[in-house]
């Protein structure tokens, strides 16, 4: 096949072909203008890279048929990542170069986020129930690496033999496409218990369906919650079995609550006193405690 | 000047990227093996144009005159960093967000994002989490910089009240701090947990309520959980029995009981009549007890109500004691 310049201006990449001694015999207008060398010459390190000179040199002496790697470059809009494409041909090799900044921003910014959001995410693969992606945040919550379960089976994973996480999934694969939300979930690792909003969709991932599971460490919260239902239950059932009969009403009259002692009473119960209720540091609560009594009582 | 179409189709499949020569009508007059492999078209069919977009980022070029055009893909399509992101942040079930700490400006938004704040997505890059919404108090928002943006700390489980027009919400929201492209940034994961927030809150004022209505009961009341450790006592009790003395009965066990035998000496746990509700989990009432006076060795005998206060998730009782009067 005999390759010229205006051959190559059917690609719509920048595109040089190099005969086997190296030297450039044919580009098209693109690459003129990105790589500028002239035609006749050997490409040097200064205009490729080292890298691309080897790889070039390597598919020429056929120790590779093909290969590319990436470099980067200076643009007019700031740095550019170029990767140059190297395929062998009969009688010498084709060179392209891609621009591929797009590429290299998102793998920093994919990079970024993985690294640094603060929740465990992992990507499930349906088609072998591997996880093929994972953030670095499900070392802290789960005790295993990134690098430990990327690759590695769902079932590898402690957090997610985790009966709750299990039934999220199943629910999220019940609706493909839809974000299963803020489910909680104890986690029992070897670190011990972990409380965590548990979160999962449905979507292709790399073209292939997958599921997405966020695990938010919430332990804290969790903690201070049961506290106070354990407070809150505790102040209540006291409130009931007290037996001093007492109603709780809002300051505006609106009924909270009575007590056993208060509905044993019944119609028959009077206010005997009724006590504005303060927070404890002379706050008002908005709730007022009737105290009553029978109505024969003196 | 192009020798022939086969010269054409010959580079085609010489290409070291996924490539196609097509003639006029679409259709596949010859393919590389990247393209065979990605499934695109064999040659004589013409390509779907949601195969192309397989690609990646193709692009075409006029070949040898109207209606021959070659098509080249990107690399590693699938697989390429642009799409493993985008899928990544469509994906997501909770909202994730990466802002800039010097203007908060949105660098870039999952879904949920966009769902959570009533606009699309793409809209939100470039707005501030301010006008967005996702931040309604401009003193929250000075907080998250002081501690994540100068102290470089993360920020766990902070309560927020977006501003959102078309919704009231409670967010759980965590944050790490990063550097990227020389800009310091804000890593979010945002949840709704307006629900959970409401359920809080009625749970607050609730123990509010009820534990101002402890406080105020003008009997002697006294709370032992299931340890029968004090928990609480109200301010008759207090009176009573001395705060020394209820200091010490809030300590871990063993701790002196506040219920002294008839001699003064420890109440045996056969006479204690929490450990008797404890057992029978049914109340007791006008057992005789013994107290100390405060700040004396003088012993006060007193009837007492008991009643086991369960909890609702375990077997656990807690007790509550209620000093009735003088015994006589």
């Amino acid at each position: 096949m005999g390759i010229d310049g205006a051959m190559l201006e059917v690609v719509p990449r920048p595109a040089a072909w190099v005969d086997g001694s190296g030297v450039v015999r044919a580009a098209n207008e693109a690459w003129r203008a990105m790589v500028g060398f002239e035609e006749g010459r050997r490409p040097s390190h200064e205009c490729l890279s080292a890298e691309v000179t080897l790889l070039l040199a390597d598919v020429l002496v056929g120790r590779a048929a093909r290969g590319a790697a990436d470099t980067p470059a200076d643009g007019p809009g700031g740095r550019l990542w170029l990767r140059w494409h190297v395929a062998a041909t009969p009688d010498g090799a084709l060179v392209l170069a891609e621009d591929v900044t797009a590429e290299h921003a998102a793998a920093e910014r994919l990079d970024a986020v993985l690294h640094h959001l603060p929740a465990a995410v992992f990507v499930l693969r349906h088609r072998d129930g591997r996880l093929v992606e994972a953030s670095a945040e499900v070392e802290t919550l789960c005790g295993v690496s990134r690098a430990e379960v990327v690759g590695k089976s769902a079932e590898h994973v402690a957090a997610l033999r985790n009966k709750g996480v299990r039934r999220l999934l199943a629910d999220a694969a019940e609706q493909p496409g839809v974000a299963i939300a803020d489910r909680g979930v104890e986690l029992r690792l070897p670190g011990g218990r972990r409380q965590a909003l548990a979160a999962a969709r449905v979507a292709d991932y790399a073209g292939e369906p997958c599921t997405v599971l966020t695990l938010v460490d919430v332990s804290d919260r969790w903690r201070s919650q049961v506290q106070l239902r354990t407070r809150t239950q505790r102040y209540r059932l006291a409130f009931e079995a007290h037996p001093c009969p007492a109603r709780i009403t809002r300051a505006d009259g609106e009924p909270f609550a009575a007590n056993h002692a208060a509905a044993a009473l019944g119609d028959a119960g009077v206010v005997t006193d009724s006590l504005p209720l303060d927070d404890g540091s002379g706050g008002p609560t908005g709730f007022v405690l009737h105290l009553l009594a029978p109505g024969d009582a003196p | 000047m192009i020798e022939s179409i086969m010269d054409v189709a010959e580079l085609v499949r010489s290409l070291p990227l996924p490539a196609a020569l097509l003639d006029g009508a679409g259709v596949v007059v010859a393919a590389n093996d990247d393209w065979l492999a990605l499934g695109l078209a064999e040659p004589g069919a013409a390509p779907r144009p949601e195969a192309l977009a397989a690609l990646g980022r193709p692009e075409a070029r006029a070949a040898a005159g109207a209606g021959v055009v070659v098509v080249l893909g990107g690399t590693a399509c699938l697989e390429s960093p642009v799409r493993r992101l985008d899928d990544l942040l469509q994906a997501l079930p909770v909202v994730v967000l990466l802002t800039r700490v010097d203007d908060g400006c949105i660098a870039l938004a999952g879904a949920e994002a966009g769902r959570m704040a009533g606009r699309d997505t793409t809209d939100l890059h470039g707005l501030t989490v301010m006008e967005v919404g996702f931040h309604g108090d401009p003193a929250a928002r000075k907080v998250i910089i002081d501690e994540a943006g100068r102290h470089g700390n993360r920020l766990r489980n902070l309560l927020f009240e977006p501003a959102f027009p078309h919704r009231r919400m409670l967010n759980l929201s965590s944050v790490t701090p990063l550097d990227f492209n020389g800009r310091q940034h804000f890593c979010s994961v945002v949840l709704d947990v307006t629900e959970r927030g409401e359920e809080e809150e009625r749970l607050r004022e609730s123990q509010e309520a009820y534990a101002a209505a402890f406080a105020a009961f003008p009997l002697p009341t006294l709370l032992f959980d299931h340890r029968l450790a004090l928990a609480a006592a109200n301010a008759p009790a207090e009176q009573m029995l001395g705060r020394d003395a209820l200091q010490d009965a809030s300590r871990p066990m063993p701790h002196p009981t506040l219920a002294r035998a008839a001699d003064g000496g420890d109440l045996p746990a056969a006479e204690s009549p929490s450990r008797a509700v404890q057992g029978t989990r049914r109340a007791v009432h006008g057992w005789r007890l013994h107290f100390r006076r405060p700040a004396s060795e003088d012993l006060r005998a007193m009837l007492v109500d008991v009643f086991p206060l369960p909890h609702a998730a375990d077997d656990d009782l807690d007790v509550m004691v209620v000093i009735m009067g003088d015994a006589p």
